[in-house]
C-alpha cells in the first residue's frame, strides 16, 4: 500500500495506545489520590474493628478518633502515607518484604494504641459488655494499668 | 561598661551550676553570687504549652562533623533539669577505678565512699524515690526520701529470680506526693512532665530564686573570660547587643561539655586536653514479647534497672550494659485480643570510653564545633555482648520473642570533654573541680567526668557539685 503520512500504521497505533494508557493512568492517579484521604480514614477504622472483633465501639467518636490520628504528626509523615497506600494498592509489598510488613505492624499498633488509651476500653470492667466510647487523646496520666488489676482483677482476654 | 563584682561568678544555670551554688551558700551565706545564664527562664507551664524546654534550639549552637550523631540539651533558666527523665541511679563503686580494676579508661580523682554523703544531700535535695533493696548494689547511708515506684508483674518475676541484680530504680519522679510535687502518674513523657512530678529548676530551687544574694541574669552569653597569671578575672558576655564584662574572686563553669570547653579555648586557657574526649553513652531499644504475662502496671515510665551485664571482670575487654526495665508502650500495646500488655519494653545502655578523636574545638568563627567519628570499639564489642546475653538475662520471663527495636540517636547525655583527674598531664581540672593551670576557676557539670559510666549522669553531677563547693567554700 502507498504511505500517505510520515508515520507508519504499526507505529500510530502505538503512539495512541501510548496516550491512552497515560490518560488512564492520569485519571486513575488522580482519582486514586482523591480517594486517598478518604481512604486512609477507611483503613483507619478497619485497623480498629479488626482487633476489636465483637466489641460495641461508638460511631460518633469512632470517627473524631480517625479525624485526631490522621492529623498527627505520625500519621503525617510520608513514609507513613506510603505505607498505608502500600497497604491498600499494592498489597503484596507488605506481604513479602519484611520491612514493609514491619512499618505496616508498627503502624497498626499505633492506631489501635491511640484508640485504646484514648477510650474507655481499659477503664470499664468488661469490653465486651460495655459500649466503647473514645473520648480524645489523653497526655497526662494515660497508664490506665497501674491500678486495673487491684480493680478488675486480670482485665486480658 | 559598668563594673560588677561578685564573690562568685557562675556561667550556666543546669545541674552542675545550681548544687554547687546550693552547697556554696551553705557555707557562705552571704556571699553575692551572679548566675550568668544564656537562655531564658521557660516556666512550667510556657514548655507544655509550647510543647518544648527552650525557644533556643540546641543544634543551633554548635556545629557538628558528625550529623547523625544527636546532642540534647536544654538552654535556658534550670539548663538540664528541664529535660530531663530524672532517673537517679549513682555510679556504681567499680566506675571510680576502671584504669586500677580493669585497665581502661581512667581513675577518678575520688572514690564512691567519698561522694556517698553528697549522694545522700543531692537526692534529698531532690527528694528521691528508690527502694532499700538498691542499696545492695549501691551502698548508702541512709534511706531514700521516698518510697519507690510501684512495680510491673515483670519486675516482680525478676526481682524473685534476680535479687542481686534487679531492683527498683531510683528517680527524680516522686512517688508519693511531697516536696510540693504531685506524684508521678506515669504519663511517660518525661522531658515535658504534664504533672511537674519531676524534680526541676522551677519547682526545686525556689530557695535560690527567691535568696537575696543570688541573681539569675538572663540571655546573657559568656563568650569568654579575661585571665592572667594563673587567675580569671572577669567573665565577659553578649546580652542585647552589647559587650559586658563582670568581675569576681570565684569563677564557676557549668555551661555543658560542648560550650564549656569552647569558653575556655575562646579565652586563650590552652590546657592540651581542653575540650578532649566528648562522649555519651550508647543505648538501644529491646521489645520483650512475653506468653500470659500482662506488664505495663507499673507507676513510673522506668520501674527497674538491671544490673546483670553492668559490671565484672569482663570489663576489661568490653563495656558494661544497664538494662533499664520500661512502664510504656514506645512500639504500641500488641494487637492480639487479650494480650495487650503481654509485653516489656527494654532500654539498653552500653558504656562508652572517652576517645581523643572525639573533642570540642572551635570554627573559624568562634562557634564551638563537635568533632566525633564514632564510638570506641570497646561500645561495640559491649553492644554485641550484650545482645548475645539479653536472652540469659530474661530466662526467668515466659519470653515468646525478643525484638531488636533500633538504635538510640543519643542518651541525652553530654561529658568528659574537661576531664579531672590528679595529674595536669592527663586532667583538666584536679579533684576539687578546680582548673588546673587557673586556681579560682571551678568547672562543674558532666564534662568532667574522666570516664563514662552506664548510669544517667545528673544525680553524679549534682553530688560532685556539693562535694567541690564543700571542700572549696
Amino acid at each position: 500500500m502507498n504511505q500517505t503520512s510520515k508515520f507508519s500504521r504499526s507505529r500510530r497505533r502505538l503512539l495512541i495506545a501510548g496516550a491512552c494508557g497515560t490518560v488512564a493512568l492520569g485519571i486513575f492517579g488522580a482519582a486514586s489520590w482523591g480517594e486517598l484521604t478518604g481512604y486512609r480514614a477507611s483503613w483507619v477504622e478497619r485497623v480498629i474493628r479488626d482487633n476489636l472483633p465483637g466489641i460495641d465501639l461508638d460511631g460518633t467518636s469512632l470517627q473524631a478518633f480517625v479525624k485526631d490520628i490522621l492529623a498527627s504528626e505520625r500519621m503525617q509523615r510520608k513514609e507513613v502515607k506510603v505505607t498505608v497506600f502500600a497497604d491498600r494498592f499494592v498489597p503484596w509489598l507488605p506481604a513479602n518484604i519484611s520491612k514493609a510488613r514491619n512499618g505496616l505492624e508498627g503502624l497498626e499498633r499505633y492506631v489501635l494504641t491511640e484508640y485504646l488509651i484514648g477510650s474507655n476500653f481499659f477503664r470499664v470492667p468488661d469490653p465486651k459488655r460495655a459500649t466503647i466510647v473514645y473520648s480524645g487523646m489523653i497526655v497526662a496520666c494515660r497508664n490506665p494499668f497501674i491500678y486495673m488489676d487491684a480493680a478488675f482483677g486480670n482485665a486480658s482476654g | 561598661m559598668v563594673q560588677e563584682h561578685f564573690d562568685v561568678v557562675v556561667v550556666g544555670s543546669g545541674f552542675g551550676s545550681l548544687f554547687f551554688v546550693e552547697g556554696y551558700l551553705s557555707k557562705r551565706p552571704a556571699a553575692k553570687i551572679l548566675m550568668l545564664e544564656r537562655g531564658t527562664f521557660n516556666s512550667h507551664a510556657w514548655q507544655l504549652e509550647q510543647n518544648r524546654n527552650s525557644p533556643i534550639l540546641p543544634g543551633s549552637t554548635f556545629r557538628t562533623d558528625a550529623a547523625k550523631k544527636v546532642w540534647n540539651f536544654t538552654i535556658g533558666v534550670g539548663g538540664g533539669t528541664n529535660c530531663w527523665y530524672a532517673q537517679t541511679p549513682r555510679f556504681h563503686p567499680s566506675d571510680f577505678r576502671m584504669r586500677s580494676k580493669y585497665g581502661v579508661a581512667q581513675d577518678w580523682p575520688l572514690d564512691y565512699d567519698e561522694l556517698e554523703p553528697y549522694y545522700l544531700a543531692a537526692e534529698t535535695k531532690m527528694s528521691v524515690a528508690g527502694s532499700p533493696d538498691m542499696a545492695e548494689i549501691l551502698p548508702r547511708s541512709a534511706p531514700f526520701p521516698q518510697p519507690p515506684h510501684k512495680q510491673t508483674a515483670v519486675d516482680a518475676i525478676m526481682r524473685k529470680a534476680q535479687p542481686q541484680f534487679h531492683v527498683p530504680i531510683a528517680t527524680a519522679r516522686a512517688s508519693v506526693a511531697d516536696a510540693g510535687r504531685p506524684p508521678c502518674c506515669a504519663s511517660a513523657r518525661c522531658n515535658l512532665c504534664p504533672v511537674n512530678a519531676k524534680f526541676t529548676f522551677e519547682n526545686g530551687f525556689t530557695n535560690l530564686r527567691e535568696h537575696p544574694n543570688v541573681e539569675i541574669r538572663t540571655e546573657c552569653e559568656v563568650t569568654h573570660f579575661d585571665h592572667a597569671n594563673g587567675s580569671v578575672s572577669a567573665a565577659v558576655y553578649k546580652k542585647g547587643g552589647a559587650e559586658h564584662r563582670v568581675t569576681g574572686e570565684l569563677f564557676v563553669l557549668g555551661a555543658n561539655a560542648i560550650h564549656s570547653p569552647a569558653i575556655l579555648l575562646r579565652s586563650g586557657i590552652d590546657h592540651p586536653l581542653t575540650g578532649v574526649g566528648i562522649h555519651e553513652q550508647v543505648g538501644y531499644h529491646l521489645e520483650v514479647l512475653l506468653d500470659g504475662v500482662d506488664s505495663l502496671d507499673g507507676g513510673t515510665i522506668t520501674t527497674a534497672l538491671n544490673y546483670s551485664l553492668y559490671d565484672g571482670p569482663f570489663r576489661k575487654d568490653y563495656a558494661g550494659a544497664l538494662i533499664y526495665f520500661d512502664n510504656r508502650w514506645p512500639h504500641g500495646l500488641r494487637k492480639e485480643y487479650g494480650r495487650w500488655r503481654q509485653l516489656t519494653p527494654l532500654v539498653v545502655v552500653v558504656e562508652d570510653l572517652p576517645q581523643d578523636s572525639n573533642r570540642v574545638v572551635l570554627d573559624d568563627d568562634g562557634v564551638p564545633k563537635v568533632l566525633h567519628a564514632d564510638v570506641s570499639e570497646y561500645a561495640k564489642r559491649g553492644i554485641q555482648e550484650s545482645l548475645t546475653n539479653i536472652q540469659k538475662v530474661l530466662e526467668p520471663l515466659p519470653v515468646e520473642r525478643i525484638d531488636f527495636k533500633g538504635m538510640r540517636d543519643t542518651e541525652s547525655h553530654i561529658q568528659g570533654s574537661l576531664r579531672m583527674g590528679t595529674e595536669r598531664a592527663s586532667s583538666v581540672i584536679d579533684a576539687k573541680q578546680i582548673h588546673h593551670d587557673v586556681r579560682n576557676l571551678v568547672v562543674v557539670g558532666s564534662s568532667v567526668f574522666p570516664s563514662g559510666p552506664n548510669s544517667n549522669p545528673s544525680l553524679s553531677v549534682a553530688a560532685l557539685s556539693l562535694r567541690s563547693a564543700a571542700l572549696i567554700a
